[in-house]
């Protein structure tokens, strides 16, 4: 009874930590190059919404990956391009990009079916893989039967760490992200940096909303919509892991282990799911509270004029 | 006076914006776009009644508009508005609910009180988590406000509900509470001169005292200001006080002005205040064109959903885009209507 609560605790922490961990390694990049980027939940959104579009029109989970991976992107650079060559202000074109991602799912499926929330009956659905061994090992079995993003997400972030930490170019995201004067001093494009962060978040978050939307053939649309906070939750993962994807990644597992238990408790008391959709964002602020009462620095690098 | 004529600049480019957008999608999307684009355009000026509703509609953006003003002024970056607009709502309509054998005379200022101090407070406990322990009020409040939706759907939902309603909605209080109508057929109350008496208020709050010099020097230069005898952290505290209050002042004015009861959705009338506020770059008098802009959007669009085939989402998107336009000064220096401010 206890193996099998403690095999379903480690099974839905990790199912939970993915859309959280893969966004939040996007927002790291931007974070480096000086350019915050707060869109994460839109370009969630986007990518949840065209996924299973495409998935659902050309029946392939590879092609719908794709074009979720496309969506975000697109989204992302039209938040570059307009802050770069049209000095906005990152920040508020960020909140826009969210505003218009939920407005433009919305306004599409509505032109399309008639609703807001779509159920796609003809999209492939996501399998499981089971990992021969571990899947009858009692405790352990909870690391096995996960979606392939899941896996995904966990070697990108040791690429993400080798790419920040070992090579030239982290080196230079990096020195952008102590010092971008410095930077552009030493001969480093902070411009190619930062359209090179921006691609790199696009594909974080497209597999991010892919693996919201793709595993049931579902899409909600209107104001909370498929992600739910999840994006905003990335942030606050991002505040609590600083520059290191490993520190991200056990962040990621801290809140994702408040909306597994969250789920949990929904299953197994009847306490209202209502309250209990409080839980991640209460652990995301104590934790934070907790964090920063050491005399930790938070380095988010969201600066207004 | 020269910052006064860029944001009527800035109000003028989203006017013209967002009209233009709006034209292209309905142009896309419509089958007669001709018949649609004048309805869209002329529908909220056609008569009485569409016309009183698209000020109606104003009234809490302009408050919400104000709170994104003052705290955006201080540079604390409030986004928990539509959080705790949802919260003060809740509360003050609790009190009404419980008040209802008393006169409308002490009811209705006590629940606007009641929203008042509830919103300040919830935003006030961000400013207080940045001045102990420097957190990014940015993202306290996002977490907050995330954190409050579930909790006041619950109670709309569970001890709080209606239940002849058959949806998330609170017990209607007695109706003799409601804001009285100005405009007969149309839905506009006087809660429209709460809102401009807020607006003149917190005009001479910022031209004239001393605190709307300090919340603007702490904006501009918290470091400068507390060098020079600033109590940077209280001004910073009554900064969001006051935001998340106007926040809360906004949502109970809805609910005694137009829909009578508190709704389980989320209006997304405080996130419109926050563009509101950037496109009259926190000016108090700029607010009102600003939030009449994002109500003619609102309206026209729902004009248009009921006499021709315009879908009322294009509301929502039109608003979206005003964000991603209305900072971008880049954009506009080709005609010459804008000069270019420097970006390091």
């Amino acid at each position: 009874m206890i193996i099998s609560l403690i095999d379903s605790v480690i099974y839905t922490t990790i199912a939970a930590t993915t859309p959280i961990v893969l966004p939040a390694l996007g927002v790291m990049f931007t974070n480096f190059s000086r350019m915050f980027n707060i869109a994460l939940e839109g370009m969630m959104l986007v990518s949840a919404f065209s996924s299973v579009l495409i998935a659902d029109i050309t029946s392939s989970l590879l092609l719908g990956v794709i074009a979720g991976i496309v969506a975000a992107t697109i989204l992302g650079l039209s938040i570059f391009f307009i802050c770069h060559y049209f000095h906005a202000e990152v920040f508020i074109v960020g909140m826009g990009a969210n505003l218009v991602a939920t407005g433009l799912a919305t306004f599409i499926s509505i032109q399309l079916k008639g609703s807001s929330s779509l159920i796609f009956e003809n999209a492939p659905k996501l399998e499981r893989i089971n990992i021969p061994i571990i899947k009858n090992i009692p405790i352990l079995s909870g690391l096995s039967g996960h979606y392939i993003i899941d896996y995904l997400a966990i070697v990108i972030t040791v690429i993400c760490y080798v790419v920040i930490f070992h090579t030239r170019y982290g080196y230079h995201l990096r020195t952008i992200g102590k010092d971008a004067w410095v930077a552009k001093t030493l001969g480093i494009s902070i411009v190619k940096h930062r359209f090179i962060s921006y691609l790199w978040c696009g594909f974080l978050c497209g597999l991010g909303g892919a693996v919201l939307s793709l595993p049931v053939g579902v899409f909600l649309g209107g104001p909370v919509g498929m992600t739910n906070g999840r994006g905003w939750l990335a942030i606050a993962v991002l505040c609590l892991g600083q520059e290191n994807p490993l520190n991200i990644l056990v962040a990621a597992l801290l809140i994702g282990a408040a909306l597994a238990l969250s789920d949990l408790l929904q299953v197994t008391t009847n306490l209202s799911p209502r309250l209990l959709m409080i839980l991640p964002f209460a652990a995301a602020l104590i934790a934070i509270v907790v964090y920063m009462a050491k005399g930790h620095k938070t380095g988010l690098g969201i600066k207004i004029q | 006076m020269n910052k006064f004529i860029s944001s009527l600049k800035r109000l003028f480019i989203a006017i013209v914006f967002a009209l233009m957008l709006g034209a292209v999608i309905i142009i896309i999307t419509s089958s007669k776009p001709s018949n649609a684009i004048k309805i869209f355009f002329l529908g909220p000026f056609s008569n009485k009644y569409f016309f009183g509703n698209m000020i109606s509609y104003a009234i809490p953006l302009i408050i919400s508009g104000l709170a994104a003003s003052i705290a955006f002024s201080a540079n604390m970056w409030n986004m928990g508005l539509e959080g705790q607009l949802y919260i003060g709502g809740l509360c003050g309509t609790y009190f009404a609910c419980q008040m209802s054998s008393y006169p409308a005379a002490i009811a209705i200022p006590i629940a606007l009180i009641v929203s008042f101090l509830v919103g300040g407070a919830i935003a006030a406990v961000s400013s207080y988590l940045k001045t102990k322990w420097n957190i990014n009020v940015f993202l306290s409040s996002l977490l907050i406000a995330n954190g409050l939706f579930p909790f006041v759907t619950f109670f709309l939902e569970g001890p709080f509900n209606d239940p002849k309603a058959g949806f998330a909605a609170s017990p209607r209080f007695n109706q003799n509470f409601m804001f009285s109508k100005i405009l007969s057929p149309s839905e506009l109350h006087s809660g429209l001169f709460i809102a401009l008496g807020f607006v003149v208020l917190f005009y001479f709050i910022r031209r004239q005292r001393v605190l709307g010099y300090e919340i603007k020097i702490t904006g501009e230069n918290a470091l400068f200001a507390y060098y020079g005898g600033v109590p940077t952290g209280r001004v910073e505290i009554i900064a969001m006080f006051l935001s998340g209050g106007l926040a809360g002042l906004a949502g109970m004015i809805n609910v005694f002005g137009s829909t009578g009861r508190m709704l389980g959705y989320m209006s997304m009338i405080g996130w419109n205040g926050i563009p509101i506020a950037i496109i009259a770059r926190y000016d108090p008098i700029i607010v009102v064109p600003a939030a009449l802009l994002f109500s003619f959007i609102q309206k026209g669009a729902e004009a248009g959903a009921l006499f021709a085939d315009i879908t009322p989402q294009v509301a929502q998107l039109i608003q979206a885009a005003i964000f991603y336009i209305i900072t971008a000064e880049g954009l506009f220096d080709f005609i010459g209507i804008w000069k270019r401010k420097v970006v390091k």
